[in-house]
């Protein structure tokens, strides 16, 4: 107490009015005195205190929570608080002259209130403030400077009402490490706003309401460990979005509606620990893409949620979780959704994959044959083929196929039954008498005019009844299986001429 | 729902290790090493600086404390400086609580 000197000058001639005026003896006046003296804040005293807090004097921490204030306990508050907690109290407003009583002040908490906004230059008076949490405030927006003057090192706005963020807010050297938006109701990220925030270590921004983060905004994030960007509308990433944070170990996508990655994305994450890319709207993932990260932690993968497609795009993936089953979270939760006949099925739970130039296809494990491979497998072109042991599908339904698919087809499939087993497969122009496994076309819901005149009847198993619905088909063409399928009992086909 | 330590382990990955190390001997970060939490009372891990909400608490941390605790640490601990809105969902809780207690102790 720099000014002890001069008080006890005055607290002197006070504890003697005291006592003279209200006959006390002395030791109560003083004990008075002293009371009367912390009250008015003229002695930085330990025994003061605001009314409703608890003070630890040892650390000059004040802690005000879950007590009937409605404003900034400034009463009492002792001039060397270093670190002040007011919560779950009704409080609406913080003002910069209620903070130059705490000069000290180091870390100021101010977790649920009701804080509807906060002046510019709050923190003006309060040149050693390095921490600042206003969790689950009213706040809506703030005004340009608000958080100047004070060095802080971290920052938390989680779950308030903003609706939009500010370069403003922050100064121009900021120093900020940790910087917590989420929980609030923004739209979009200021592209300028992380050149200002060379320094941050830790950003979170999930459980918000982001469409798309602007391209080149999060190039200064060099020092960036920790991105959490769950829980927002993201339907897609620029491609060099990430390629400066090469600190990065934590990086959650979580919870978006990410449809397709581009395969440079995770370039520069060489140090990436934990990536979440579960429950969004994937069906692939493009060759590549998990490459570059070497440093993955056990189980630090999450793809489980996603919508798989498993076709011949899903080889990289496969072949990928094959290698590096460890790293993935809950592997047999991935996936397939489609196509249909696969729906559910685990992705790892196919047992070989089959190359195909650029197909895949995979093989139903169910009799548990070993495939050895490969032949080509061909798949016209707006269709999915898949093999299984007993049939070559081929699948060009919901598709925009306007004429029957002749070319590219996967016309014949033979079996030997050897250990492993040989598996060729030719391809034609058009479906034959089947030699080994039968193909069967699935064209229901295409664009079908036609069916080529010259397809053979006798490739079209019997099991096929749904082939031509939905389409736009006329006729059928003479000596067509269809002609004696159940189908014939509810539509009627003319024979297309000759 | 049964516990799963992998979904514990996993949530506290996201939220708590920031701040927390679990294993013998793991560095205090912004928030003390977890080791030998269970059965030690609050404020008691050696070398790091707690404030004096925090160590004059005086409960012990086991299952139960920790469930009320992390559901809403600044109530359970008024005056904490740990910064962190808590786990609302019970059954995050339960999980995160059987990781911990499977990595902070023997």
């Amino acid at each position: 107490c720099y000014a002890k000197t001069r008080q006890t000058f005055s607290a002197k001639r006070i504890i003697h009015l005291l006592s003279l005026t209200f006959s006390l003896n002395i030791a109560m006046a003083s004990r008075l005195t002293l009371v009367l003296l912390c009250l008015t804040s003229l002695w930085p005293c330990a025994l003061a205190c605001p009314p409703l807090c608890k003070c630890y004097a040892r650390r000059a921490e004040v802690v005000c929570s879950e007590v009937p204030l409605t404003e900034f306990p400034s009463e009492g508050l002792p001039a060397d608080t270093t670190m002040l907690t007011i919560q779950l109290t009704n409080i609406t407003t913080v003002s910069e002259r209620h903070l130059n009583a705490t000069p000290l002040l180091e870390g100021l908490h101010l977790y649920s209130n009701h804080l509807q906004s906060l002046p510019s230059d709050l923190l003006r008076g309060v040149p050693r403030l390095h921490t600042l949490d206003l969790t689950g405030n009213r706040l809506v927006d703030l005004p340009a400077g608000v958080f100047h003057h004070a060095p802080l090192l971290t920052l938390v706005l989680k779950n308030n009402r903003l609706e939009r963020v500010d370069t403003e807010w922050l100064s121009g050297d900021s120093g900020l490490t940790w910087l917590d938006l989420s929980g609030n109701r923004l739209t979009a990220i200021p592209p300028g706003l992380f050149k200002k925030l060379p320094r941050l270590e830790s950003l979170d921004i999930s459980h918000n309401r982001l469409e798309k983060i602007p391209a080149k905004s999060l190039d200064t994030l060099t020092k960036l460990e920790r991105l959490n960007l769950q829980k927002n509308k993201l339907v897609s990433l620029d491609p060099l979005l990430f390629h400066s944070m090469t600190n990065l170990t934590n990086l959650y996508l979580t919870d978006n509606r990410l449809n397709m990655l581009p395969p440079s994305l995770f370039q520069s994450l060489g140090k990436l620990k934990i990536l979440g890319l579960e429950e969004n709207q994937l069906g692939h993932i493009p060759p590549g893409l998990l490459d570059p990260l070497s440093s993955l932690d056990e189980e630090g993968l999450d793809l489980t949620g996603n919508p798989w497609l498993c076709n011949y795009k899903t080889e990289h993936l496969w072949r990928w979780l094959q290698k590096n089953k460890g790293k993935v979270f809950l592997p047999e939760a991935i996936r397939c959704a489609k196509p249909n006949p696969l729906a559910g099925r685990s992705v790892l739970s196919f047992g070989v994959n089959i190359l195909l130039g650029s197909l895949l296809a995979l093989v139903d494990y169910d009799y548990g044959w070993r495939l050895g491979v490969l032949a080509s497998l061909c798949c016209p072109s707006h269709c999915e083929c898949s093999l299984s042991v007993w049939s070559t599908g081929v699948v060009c339904s919901q598709s925009d196929l306007s004429l029957f698919p002749v070319e590219g087809l996967p016309i014949t499939a033979r079996l030997t039954t050897s250990s492993p087993l040989n598996l060729s497969v030719r391809c034609g122009r058009r479906p034959e008498r089947r030699a080994g496994p039968g193909v069967y076309l699935q064209l229901y819901h295409s664009n079908l005019e036609t069916l080529s005149g010259r397809t053979s009847s006798k490739a079209f198993h019997s099991s096929t009844p749904w082939t031509s619905l939905g389409n736009r088909l006329a006729c059928l063409p003479p000596n067509h299986a269809l002609h004696h399928g159940p189908l014939l009992q509810r539509y009627c086909f003319r024979t297309c001429p000759t | 729902m049964p516990v799963d330590i992998a979904k514990g382990k996993k949530s506290f990955v996201q939220k708590c290790a920031q701040c927390h190390t679990v294993e013998q001997g793991g560095k205090h970060k912004v928030g003390p090493n977890l080791w030998g939490l269970f059965g030690r009372k609050t404020g008691q891990a050696e070398g790091y600086s707690y404030t004096d909400a925090n160590k004059s608490k005086g409960i012990t941390w086991e299952e139960d404390t920790l469930m009320v605790y992390l559901e809403n640490p600044k109530k359970y601990i008024p005056g904490t400086k740990m910064i962190f809105s808590g786990l609302r969902k019970k059954s995050e809780r339960t999980d995160v609580i059987a990781y911990l207690k499977s990595a902070t102790s023997e």
